[in-house]
């Protein structure tokens, strides 16, 4: 069984939100009033579970909604086999009536990717990579090759002192080399609109790592250049097709003191 | 004499194209290395034309049939033609980009020119349309004769007309129709939704008959009058959607039947039904005429039993098969909204997706199909 398996139940249930509101908060995590959850948010994550259950009944089920310990990505690197599942990212974009939010999920065995699926309802595009079968998407769709390309950054509610320094800095590489700065509310649609060349280059700070990993593979199977600098709970990642601010991004990283790896497919992931 | 390059060895580009070349030398270029050592080792290959109810045959000897463009002189071709099928435009080698001459897509799909044009960095590439079909094999005899041969029907290729097209180059091609834009247009909608929409539907309903040959299938009543009833809807829906003269359409119409039905042809129903995500997306010669009858006020019942044999197409040797298998896992509101770019509010989804099931029942009980 694969986790592909799951886009059609998963599709079926977005589809619900075409007819009924699914979108009132039920509850925001923690002290962020940004992490709220929805009924949909908690359906999606309770069909996934089910579903993961009963098909890698070996495997580690991480989602969004279940995270409580705060080593997740040490939890990807050494467990043996590990779903990293966000059932809704964007989840404030719903509930502000805005079509930018889709499901990430992806298997990881041995700190290595085996599978990904990705679902972006309002783009009506199933996205699926599979370590043998290379990346499948329901519909083709070019990729931009724009001049104009401008940059997705994410980032975390509280980014440490390094961070929020490494943020000025690219920032201003952004600013000055590319189009400008884009940030929406979810990083599923912006790594998506990278995949497309909307965006030349994706950059997540201390990001959790349900937000982005399961994206990871897709697009370096899509031939992104591809860094990342991890701890025991969290991943910071540089995503480009512009070869001139994917280095001096990653020498950004690397001038406020943090250890970045380079990323292909055959290579595990590690934390710091 | 001038020449010609032929960019895909298929049955446009090998089986048709050759046949309008009567005073052109030409090359051919395919990525299939077996096919084009296979060509030149034998010194040429066969066509076989279905003409007025006879087999005419052609022996064609390309002056050069390679896999490798650096076994050809880009630059000194007066004319070329792209025949890669519209998925494979998109990866066109650059190295075409040496071309100096007008390039014409006769690919079946008025967009392929700007792909074409992007992939080989050319503003000389303009719209061609064969007006024919083709096929992929010849007959059981024929290929036994020589395994490349092909057959195709006796068709018209029209061309767009442009001024970098010369009045000494026309006269090496008098059996080409060089028409204007407006005229390209009439034709175009003419041969999109009146031959190759019943043509793909006739495939289908074949495929789910289980014959293996377009001609096999018209031999089932249910299978013709199906066809017959979209060719019926399409020409009124183009009536009251278009300019076009309604002789013209009516005339065309009626030539249909019989092209579908020539047993000369051996056309494989695997090669005309390829594909159904292209054919069935968005715009495409099925939804996108559904949609022209839903605007004209036209009930299209025999498209829609087309669409729905289309969407129970499973060969496994199709490209677009895993895809096909989704339409049960997804549901077919939800594979229309992911694989084919129609969202569920629309007037085609709702119409095909409430009438999914009976129309599969309308299908099964015609063909008995199980």
């Amino acid at each position: 069984m694969e986790l592909v398996s799951m886009a059609g139940i998963l599709a079926k249930h977005f589809s619900l939100l075409e007819f009924e509101s699914r979108s009132d908060v039920e509850y925001t995590k923690g002290q962020s009033i940004r992490d709220v959850v929805t009924k949909t948010d908690l359906e999606i994550h309770k069909i996934v579970g089910e579903f993961c259950a009963k098909e890698f009944p070996t495997a580690l089920f991480l989602s969004e909604e279940n995270s409580v310990q705060g080593n997740s990505m040490k939890c990807i690197t050494e467990s043996p086999s590990v779903i990293v599942v966000d059932p809704l990212d964007g989840t404030n974009n719903l509930v502000y009536g805005l079509q930018e939010y889709g499901f990430m999920g992806c298997l990881i065995r041995e700190a290595k990717f085996i599978e990904s699926l990705v679902l972006i309802p309002s783009e009506n595009q199933v996205l699926t990579w599979n370590h043998t079968r290379g990346l499948r998407m329901s519909r083709d769709l070019p990729r931009l090759d724009l001049p104009s390309a401008s940059t997705y950054l994410a980032y975390a509610p509280r980014l440490s002192s390094n961070y929020i320094n490494t943020r000025l800095e690219l920032m201003n590489l952004f600013d000055s080399s590319t189009a400008g700065v884009y940030r929406y509310g979810s990083a599923c649609i912006g790594l998506f609109r990278t995949l497309l060349g909307i965006h030349s280059t994706f950059v997540g700070l201390q990001m959790r790592p349900w937000d982005v990993i399961p994206f990871i593979p897709i697009l370096a199977s899509m031939g992104a250049s591809l860094a990342y600098s991890a701890s025991i709970e969290e991943i910071s990642v540089l995503i480009s097709f512009d070869s001139h601010v994917f280095s001096r991004s990653k020498e950004i990283f690397a001038s406020n003191g943090e250890e970045v790896f380079d990323f292909n497919l055959e290579k595990s992931l590690k934390v710091t | 004499m001038a020449r010609a390059l032929v960019i895909g060895a298929g049955a446009i580009g090998r089986g048709f194209l050759p046949w309008t070349f009567d005073n052109l030398d030409f090359d051919i270029f395919d990525t299939s290395k077996e096919l084009c050592e296979g060509i030149e080792q034998q010194g040429g290959y066969h066509s076989f034309m279905s003409k007025n109810g006879e087999l005419l045959e052609r022996k064609f000897l390309p002056g050069r049939c390679t896999s490798n463009l650096s076994d050809l002189r880009l630059q000194e071709y007066d004319l070329a033609f792209v025949a890669v099928g519209p998925r494979n435009c998109y990866n066109l080698p650059l190295a075409l980009s040496q071309l100096k001459c007008p390039v014409f897509s006769v690919e079946n799909d008025p967009k392929s020119v700007e792909i074409i044009s992007k992939a080989v960095e050319s503003n000389n590439v303009y719209f061609g349309i064969p007006d024919v079909i083709a096929s992929s094999t010849a007959s059981p005899e024929n290929l036994q004769r020589d395994k490349f041969a092909l057959h195709t029907e006796n068709g018209l290729l029209y061309l767009e007309e442009h001024p970098s097209i010369s009045k000494k180059l026309r006269k090496y091609l008098p059996s080409i129709s060089w028409v204007s834009k407006d005229e390209m247009k009439r034709e175009w909608d003419a041969k999109l939704f009146l031959h190759n929409t019943p043509h793909c539907v006739a495939a289908y309903l074949g495929y789910l008959s289980k014959v293996n040959f377009l001609h096999e299938g018209f031999e089932n009543v249910f299978i013709k009058h199906v066809v017959e009833g979209v060719i019926e809807e399409l020409v009124l829906a183009l009536k009251r959607n278009t300019n076009h003269n309604h002789i013209f359409l009516e005339g065309y119409a009626e030539k249909e039947l019989g092209r579908f039905s020539d047993s000369f042809l051996y056309d494989p129903i695997s090669r005309v039904a390829r594909e159904p995500l292209r054919k069935l997306s968005s715009g495409g010669r099925l939804t996108g005429a559904l949609t022209m009858c839903l605007l004209a006020g036209v009930n299209p019942i025999n498209l829609n039993t087309g669409i729905t044999s289309a969407l129970n197409y499973l060969d496994p040797k199709d490209r677009d098969y895993e895809s096909m298998l989704q339409v049960d896992k997804f549901g077919i509101a939800n594979f229309l909204k992911y694989y084919l770019n129609i969202s569920p509010k629309t007037i085609e989804s709702k119409y095909i997706v409430s009438s999914f099931e009976d129309t599969k029942s309308f299908i099964r009980k015609g063909l008995q199909w199980n």
